[in-house]
């Protein structure tokens, strides 16, 4: 083994070739700006060093990486961030990180973006929850318009009605399955919208996608926390509070990750799921068995108004509600494992089948046990005990039904942030929501939407009925334009069968007109307004950022293809207090920038100023100083006025301020000082063509 | 008297064998609170300068230290990583290993047969033949066929 005098020094690099930064690496020095002695860097932080085997002549090379645990090479001239690169620095960020990580998980690459796709299984769960939910109140909002005709047999047009609205969410599933092999890379309504209809109806599709899933939000939490309290009466002052605790717990889940919130909230979906197949099928097996209910539900009461045509609408319109949630699925498609569009394309048509069976089986159950709604039941309640009884399997079907209700707002959660995502890659919404989180979900889309529908339900201080007039409003617009948009997109594209997927396409649209008319008709007054309004300044709100994001563009367009030859010509100005450690380093580091340096010393004393003057030649012969006598002790604002008048002189030049900065050692010392160089870095900073530059010096006590 | 295990050396290179001996030596690391370190080595060809730089090679040994030190991280085992450039990895083990006060090489070893009968592979030959210090090979299992071929 070599002694440490006797081991060959580390190598030079490769003569003559290039290194890995696309720069001639050597250990050697150049000619700096200023005569200095500049190294050359090694960009790519590794270097080689030889080594002297144990055997003569048995050389090898190590090459060394002292900084390979943050930077991992993976190409000349590329580094890989670690990990470890992105720990913070100090204590209390070091607590925040953990913390943070306690609650959403470690951070995961980029390259774990594949890993973190949906299977079927889990994006069922993820993406039908909003869908699904719609079972557990479809119906009974049926029933509750045709109840005002009981008495006329208006129940009796329950079933047509909910086999028209199951012919809805058929023709709105097959349009968005269209739409998921049309549009791979996700977007629904608003991409279908704008890519055949124009720019307008696009805007105009996400601004009432966007507004429905902030109301799902709010509706489902309010609607889950409604069951707790209902349940657990002393619950009820707490309303908002709890809703808020789930709003929280949701946002937490979903900024874990896509498929850990999958993991999370699959579970309550698919024993939603079973629950209703159990009461689905008991209850058909007691019907054709014959056998009475377990419970007898409570006799019809209801008006006696007659059954028009306006009547039958109003309740198709309400029932509507069920096919919300469909077009989650062709938002999200780029979620899936590949192949996506096949995966997903099957994924919508399990959610449309099992919800279309779901609702269809409890009308016709309801209609077949005669259920109606009453004040402080519900319809699928009533139905979990002519069925079963008060019984165990009556608790899992009220217990998962309220845990769905809730479970419906992960659908918006993944929605919302998609939607944003695209949004704001088109430059309709702020470039915060295109930022992907620790785990790759969309954050800053979870976060907003959290607190907008928090806010929702502050405002309305949770109650359900109040949020249920705003929705189901957009859901049908975006729906309506969207099938529109499909029957452009056949025409344009004319493949094989566009004529028949044409007008499957229309009649879907039809038939969401229809429901939106209705909706937005009957609703008015209740509180649909407000989305009518909301709806426009939304989509001026997009334009408004749009039209930012493109002047911004415009003014930060280059024509320049390539940097001047000669360089910009700076004026280097520093502001000095005193000739201390400090302000020697900024002179220090202002001389290595440019030869002539100006140093400004602003003072209410003359004779102290001449002092300083002559500390300063000695220091430094070749800065020029000016003093400012400051017989009005301001600092700031006349060092301001001297670099404008200075700069005035040479106005091509670039303006360079060197300002010492001290740091103190404790964040407390920071109070004892006036930070004048803060101040002077604030106030130059809108300056066009002033450069600041802080050169700190760190305190160590 | 036996010398105290500190230092556990561990070559790899993105063969299935990796795994196992790093499983191996972190399992032994643990009992005598020895450092692991993992060494992947890149021979560099004759007609080439020793130092010569290889960005590609060292590209992919990069990606070897880092999935092999990750499993270690998830078996709950620190590891430290070395990447050499050699003219033959078996000599580079043997150097680094003295170089380093290793007390112990833990190799994985790939079934290879040469004229019908099993043979250690060149590397690990060496490093049989010439590390002063003990050495573990960890051969992997033969594929299901080959075991009932040789009445195993």
């Amino acid at each position: 083994m070599l002694s440490d005098s006797d081991q060959p020094t580390p190598s030079e690099p490769q003569r003559g070739t290039k290194n890995g930064a696309g720069n001639y690496s050597s250990n050697g020095a150049s000619p700096g700006i200023n005569g200095n002695d500049a190294k050359e860097l090694n960009l790519d932080l590794t270097r080689q060093e030889k080594r002297a085997g144990v055997r003569a002549g048995d050389t090898y090379v190590r090459v060394v990486r002292p900084h390979g645990h943050l930077f991992k090479k993976v190409a000349p001239g590329v580094l890989r961030v670690t990990e470890e690169a992105i720990e913070p620095q100090t204590p209390l960020l070091q607590l925040f990180a953990k913390v943070r990580r306690v609650m959403i998980g470690e951070p995961l690459p980029n390259a774990a973006e594949i890993t973190e796709r949906l299977t079927k299984v889990k994006a069922l769960a993820i993406f039908a929850s909003d869908a699904m939910s719609s079972v557990a109140y479809a119906t009974e909002e049926i029933l509750l318009v045709l109840t005002l005709a009981a008495a006329s047999g208006g129940l009796e047009y329950s079933v047509p009605i909910s086999m028209a609205i199951a012919l809805l969410l058929g023709t709105v599933a097959f349009s968005y399955r269209q739409t998921v092999f049309a549009y791979p890379s996700g977007g629904g309504s608003y991409v279908v919208s704008k890519e055949n209809l124009g720019v307008m109806p696009g805007l105009v599709a996400a601004a009432a996608l966007l507004l429905d899933y902030v109301l799902t939000v709010a509706v489902s939490i309010a609607a889950g926390t409604a069951a707790i309290t209902s349940a657990f009466s002393e619950l009820q002052p707490y309303t908002v509070i709890i809703a808020l605790a789930f709003i929280t717990i949701m946002v937490i889940g979903n900024l874990r990750g896509i498929r850990e919130s999958g993991n999370i909230f699959a579970v309550p979906t698919y024993i939603f799921i079973v629950a209703l197949c159990m009461l689905i099928g008991v209850g058909v097996w007691r019907l054709f068995m014959g056998l009475p209910p377990v419970e007898a539900p409570a006799p019809h009461s209801g008006g006696g108004e007659p059954v028009t045509l306006w009547l039958l609408l109003t309740a198709f319109s309400a029932g509507s509600v069920a096919a919300s949630g469909t077009e989650a699925i062709a938002n999200g498609v780029p979620a899936f494992k590949p192949p996506e569009s096949k995966n997903a394309a099957q994924t919508l048509v399990v959610m449309a089948v099992v919800l279309a069976s779901f609702f269809l089986g409890i009308s016709y159950l309801a209609h077949q046990y005669q259920v109606s709604p009453v004040e402080g039941e519900t319809v699928v309640s009533q139905l979990a005990r002519a069925v079963f009884g008060t019984n165990i399997f009556y608790y899992i079907i009220q217990f998962s039904t309220m845990l769905i209700l809730i479970l419906a707002a992960n659908t918006s959660f993944n929605g919302f942030p998609r939607l944003a995502w695209i949004l704001a890659q088109d430059g309709y919404l702020p470039h915060q929501f295109s930022h992907r989180g620790d785990r790759l979900a969309f954050s800053n889309g979870i976060v907003i939407l959290g607190l907008m529908a928090g806010g929702l339900i502050v405002l309305f201080q949770g109650d359900t009925h109040l949020l249920i007039p705003l929705y189901a409003v957009g859901v049908f617009l975006a729906f309506t334009l969207s099938q529109i948009g499909m029957v452009m997109h056949w025409r344009k594209t004319r493949e094989k069968g566009w004529k028949q997927n044409a007008a499957i396409n229309a009649f879907g649209a039809l038939l969401t007109l229809i429901a939106l008319t209705i909706a937005a008709t009957t609703k008015f007054t209740r509180g649909a307004w407000i989305i009518i309004v909301a709806l426009p300044l939304l989509v001026g709100l997009f334009l408004l950022i749009f039209r930012h994001y493109k002047t911004v563009r415009e003014q930060l367009r280059s024509t320049k293809q390539k940097a001047s030859a000669a360089p910009l010509r700076q004026i280097i100005i520093v502001p000095v207090a005193d000739l201390n450690l400090a302000a020697q380093r900024a002179l220090d580091f202002a001389r290595g920038l440019e030869e002539q340096v100006y140093a400004v010393h602003v003072t209410e004393d003359p004779e102290l100023a001449k002092e300083f003057s002559q500390e300063l030649y000695e220091y430094d012969p070749k800065v020029k100083l000016i003093v400012l006598e400051s017989p009005f002790r301001a600092v700031v604002e006349p060092i301001l006025r001297y670099i404008d008048a200075l700069h005035q002189q040479d106005p091509d030049a670039f303006v360079t301020v060197i300002l010492p900065e001290f740091l103190t050692a404790h964040w407390w010392q920071r109070l004892l000082h006036n930070g004048t160089a803060a101040q002077l870095n604030r106030a130059l900073k809108p300056h066009p063509n002033v450069a600041v530059v802080n050169v700190p010096y760190v305190l160590e006590h | 008297m036996e010398p105290k295990l500190k230092h556990i050396l561990v070559p790899v290179e993105g063969a299935s064998t990796d795994h196992e001996s790093v499983m191996l030596a972190c399992g032994l690391a643990k009992k005598e609170k020895a450092e692991i370190l993992l060494l992947y080595v890149i021979e560099v060809r004759r007609n080439l300068p020793i130092d010569a730089e290889m960005s590609e090679e060292i590209e992919r040994g990069e990606v070897v230290l880092e999935r092999v030190q990750r499993f270690a991280d998830k078996i709950g085992c620190r590891v430290s990583t070395d990447l050499l450039q050699a003219r033959e990895a078996g000599a580079a083990i043997v150097n680094e290993a003295v170089e380093r006060d290793v007390q112990l090489i833990v190799m994985g070893v790939p079934y290879h047969e040469k004229f019908g009968e099993y043979c250690v592979e060149p590397r690990a030959q060496y490093v049989l033949e010439h590390a002063g210090c003990r050495v573990i090979l960890a051969r992997e299992p033969l594929p299901l066929g080959q075991a009932v071929a040789n009445g195993r």
